[in-house]
């Protein structure tokens, strides 16, 4: 095995060499600017490298050895084919880290070290790169498996890269969750489920047929997780394809606080309408106003995010690794100064790239210890021009000098109370949302109003704060919470006030906007019909990740589950049109039962189907692979006798 | 020793697609022998090879080689068989004594010095790479590496093809002299007649996927017969005889090919009316190549020779 260890080595080094010179040359770009071990381009740019990589090693860890006298001269050694595996996998992962695994570690040692990067460091921000890495080992074993497996069908065949495709763009839409251990385990676990497809179709020359259960099992799943992909990918071409009702409503609010609604269908231009239908009308020209005009008058919202109570930890930008680990909150006298996940704001010397100093609530500046309360994650202005002035922590808000490099509170929450979520509005207005209510404070931590929650909006993730004029009027709008219990579901609604002055105006319920497209159910039901009967029971799971409530559909639930009962169904006659043994026939059913039109594809594309002849018996076709005939039990018939067959006894033993 | 075949296949089926490429073999190859498997391009030869070697499954049937069953050939069984490949394709970026050092860790019983004669034979330079190597002398390299092993039994399929009458010729003797030996057997295909007349013991031939002939190469001789008939005009339409191979018409005669010759076919043939009838042994080479040709009254020959002349 070492010898085959050796070989594997220095035959790949023409493809591992070139990927590690690239991946070096990428890290060197990387070093131009900040901390690059959390920064989505970064994180991109090297997953795709890694994946390249991996596809390509493992592809031709075969295809070096694939024409066919060549693989006879590998697996004709007198050792297993598991030892042949195991030394060409070794070889490749062993190529892999170091081609791939040194310049990223060479990278983080370059960000460790003070004077290069302007940012805070900490372990925790590598796990994102080590996530990318093992992405790379799924791409290896994906273009090992894609090129072992037989050419008979190139669309079943790229299916291990179908796979691992899918798995790479959960990632990159869930970059900002790599640094949970959660998803290293469970790269861990697909890695495992492609090594021993990988290691099942290496027993049997990359057939189905001959492989070992846990290999065949392996090779099934990952098909099926490819097959969900493309089906999924299938149903939304095809639903881009169809033409539908493109419509969309939502409200705007104008400078003066009027609420209205647009409704867009279709090719047709916007419609402007009121909170009672009525359109609005332009008043120079006493016609419906278009929507380029209505533009101008809109006042946009200043979102403040609120959290109150524990914090999930699957919060902030699920696409932004950065976001969990720190944060930029601005620049001052050739300092810049980060938020990072432990409460505090740490500064770096923009030109020497060197630590500064930190500033914590109630801590002057230059101490090293973590604050035991921190500052929330900072909510940076909308607007670029106005500097962020205020930090919250759960208990007060803090005016935060880092010239002077001081904290001072403006605002203590109520003993009972907590504060949520804090935004500067405006140079001389904050925004801070408590358990209790929303309030508009000065600069100096003077409350301008005070509205107290109502009961229903208590637990809001989001508030809009609009500024109108004249100066001094505004509006909020409270967004339901979003995890509202199924019972409250749909009957709390997004509710609007009015400020003047210190009071509250107006108060108001904006109907309800009808979120879903026409077609959408009907989407949900081909959707559900077509994936495996459990996609019903995860997509709540999934937008619960997301912070959101919804419901298990039972109709998609049957839906689904006729789904699997078909493919089951179909999986059963197939398997009895080709002879398949009860015992396969049985566990098929079940796969498909669970694993729906996925897993039917997945059937179709891992099973190397055998002809059917007629028997000469009964005259019905049965499979050439089986000594009987199916239907009526006959043998195969010997060769038809030609007459000039010529055999005779040989010298030990007689032709039989 | 045992006298139990080397290889014994028991309805040894492989289908492509719905096409037998070998259909229903039963063979069996005696210790110590020098067995040679012939057939036509397309006929089965390597796809049985291959099977006997475990690198293609079966579709049906099945069979042992070593005693071991060749759907799970284990390493152990491997190590005492020798295959040579027809392509002889080698890793291109080794050089020859590469290839010996990577062959010879996996085999215990390595004979550096059978593996060096082999190469001095071919001539072949050490450091030498296989991707500059001609067709010959990767065969004299692959050939090398299949014997240094000390094989108990070698397969080689077609190793000679493709290669000049020169190199041809320094294979066959390599393969067969500097390896026989009483306790090793030989199973070779090939598309060269003329080495199984000087080599094999025993032959046997597929024909389109079917084994139509298994015996010693002497009785094979002797069971193929040509029989010469001599009209005094055109030779009349034939009638079925059992056992012709080839018939070759001229203007008042015909030359026919039969395997079992014997009396009763002899007694078809003289109501014909010949006016001479004169039956001759042929060489093995013909014998093998009329048994590889299109049969009877199909043969292309056959149809020629029916056309008015």
């Amino acid at each position: 095995m070492k010898t085959l260890f050796r070989k594997e080595l220095r035959e790949n080094l023409k493809i591992a060499v070139p990927a590690g010179l690239l991946l070096s040359a990428l890290a060197v770009s990387w070093g131009q600017g900040g901390n690059g071990l959390v920064q989505r381009g970064c994180l991109m740019s090297g997953s795709f490298l890694l994946s390249s990589f991996g596809v390509a090693l493992g592809w031709f860890q075969i295809q070096n050895e694939k024409p066919r006298d060549l693989w006879a001269f590998l697996v004709h050694r007198p050792i297993t084919r598991t030892e042949i595996f195991l030394a060409k996998i070794a070889a490749g992962l062993v190529l892999y880290s170091l081609a791939g695994g040194l310049p990223l570690i060479g990278y983080i040692l370059w960000v460790r070290f003070p004077g290069h990067v302007a940012a805070p460091f900490e372990w925790g921000m590598v796990m994102p790169f080590a996530a990318v890495f093992l992405l790379g080992i799924i791409w290896y074993f994906a273009g090992m498996l894609t090129s072992l497996r037989p050419a008979r069908w190139y669309g079943s065949r790229c299916l291990g890269l179908v796979a691992a495709l899918v798995v790479h763009v959960i990632t990159g839409v869930l970059l900002g969750l790599l640094w949970t251990w959660q998803f290293h385990v469970a790269f861990l676990i697909v890695a495992a489920i492609f090594a021993i497809a990988i290691w099942g179709s290496f027993q049997s020359d990359g057939a189905y047929r001959g492989q070992p259960l846990p290999g065949k099992l392996a090779l099934s799943l990952v098909f099926t997780f490819a097959g969900s992909a493309v089906v999924l990918v299938g149903l939304v071409v095809l639903r881009l394809l169809i033409p539908r009702d493109q419509s969309w409503s939502q409200y705007e609010v104008t400078t003066d606080g009027n609420v209205y609604r647009v409704t867009s269908r279709g090719e047709l231009p916007p419609t402007i309408t009121d909170l009672a239908g009525t359109p609005l009308k332009d008043p120079k020209t006493g016609r419906e106003m278009e929507y380029e005009e209505f533009e101008q008058l809109v006042r946009r919202g200043q979102q403040v995010s609120v959290e109150i109570g524990p914090r999930p930890k699957l919060t902030g930008d699920l696409n932004a690794p950065r976001d969990h680990f720190f944060s930029r909150w601005r620049e001052l006298d050739g300092v810049i100064w980060h938020w990072d996940r432990h409460g505090q704001l740490v500064g770096y010397n923009m030109l020497t790239k060197r630590f500064v100093g930190t500033l914590a609530p109630d801590q002057p500046a230059g101490g090293s210890a973590a604050p035991a309360e921190g500052f929330l994650h900072p909510q940076l202005p909308d607007s670029r021009a106005l500097a962020p002035r205020t930090l919250v922590t759960r208990r007060a808000l803090y005016l935060v000098d880092v010239r002077h490099r001081a904290t001072r509170v403006i605002f203590r929450a109520a003993d009972e109370d907590e504060i949520g979520g804090a935004k500067d509005v405006s140079a001389q207005a904050t925004v801070v949302v408590t358990r209790e209510a929303i309030q508009m404070l000065t600069a100096e931590g003077k409350p301008m109003w005070r509205v107290p929650f109502e009961p229903g909006y208590v637990g809001s993730k989001q508030i809009d704060v609009f500024l109108l004029e004249p100066p001094g009027q505004y509006a909020l709008w409270i967004h339901p919470p979003r995890l509202l219990s199924p019972k409250l579901g749909g009957k709390v609604r997004r509710q609007m006030l009015w400020i003047s002055g210190e009071q509250v105006v107006k108060r108001e319920e904006l109907p309800r906007l009808d979120g879903s497209r026409p077609g959408d159910d009907r989407f949900d039901k081909v959707l559900s019909f077509l994936v495996p009967p459990e996609f019903p029971f995860i997509k709540p799971l999934l937008f619960r990740l997301a912070l959101e409530h919804v419901p298990i559909q039972w109709d998609l639930v049957r839906i689904g589950f006729a789904g699997g009962v078909l493919s089951a169904v179909a999986g059963w006659l197939l398997g009895r049109r080709y002879s398949f043994t009860p015992r396969a026939r049985v566990g098929w059913a079940l796969f498909l039962l669970f694993s729906g039109f996925p897993g039917l594809l997945a059937f179709l594309s891992v099973q190397e189907w055998p002809a059917r002849v007629p028997c000469p018996s009964c005259k019905r076709l049965r499979v050439v692979d089986r000594e009987q005939c199916e239907h009526c039990h006959a043998a195969f018939a010997p060769a038809e006798k030609a007459g000039t067959e010529l055999f005779a006894p040989l010298e030990t033993n007689a032709a039989v | 020793m045992s006298d139990q075949p080397v290889i014994q296949t028991r309805g040894l089926t492989r289908y492509f697609g719905p096409k037998p490429a070998v259909y229903e073999l039963n063979l069996a190859v005696p210790r110590g022998s020098v067995f040679a498997f012939l057939g036509r391009n397309g006929s089965g030869k390597s796809t049985t090879i291959r099977m006997l070697l475990g690198l293609l499954a079966p579709s049906r049937g099945g069979g042992t080689i070593l005693g071991f069953d060749i759907r799970r050939l284990p390493p152990e069984a491997r190590a005492r068989i020798g295959y040579l490949t027809e392509e002889h394709q080698l890793y291109g970026w080794m050089n020859a004594r590469d290839c010996g050092e990577f062959q010879s860790r996996f085999y215990p019983r390595w004979s550096e010095k059978i593996f060096q004669g082999v190469i001095d034979h071919f001539g072949l330079k050490p450091e030498a790479r296989v991707k500059d190597l001609s067709r010959g002398e990767r065969a004299g390299l692959s050939l090398a590496l299949t014997l240094a092993p000390d094989p108990e039994l070698l397969i080689l399929d077609d190793p000679a093809l493709g290669l000049d009458p020169v190199a041809r010729r320094a294979l066959v003797e390599s393969m067969i002299y500097l390896t026989r030996r009483s306790d090793r057997t030989i199973f070779f295909s090939t598309h060269d007649l003329a080495d199984i007349e000087r080599v094999a013991d025993y032959v046997a031939v597929l024909d389109h996927s079917v084994l139509r002939a298994c015996c010693p190469v002497e009785a094979f001789r002797n069971e193929v017969r040509q029989v010469r008939l001599r009209f005094a005009g055109p030779p009349p339409k034939l009638p079925p005889l059992p056992g012709l191979l080839q018939a070759t018409r001229t203007e008042s005669g015909m030359r026919l090919v039969f395997v079992r010759y014997n009396e009763a076919i002899e007694r078809s043939l003289n109501t014909l009316g010949p006016d001479q009838i004169e039956v001759s042994a042929v060489s093995l080479e013909d014998a093998l190549i009329s048994y590889l040709g299109e049969r009877g009254e199909k043969s292309f020959i056959l149809s020629e020779a029916e056309a008015p002349l």
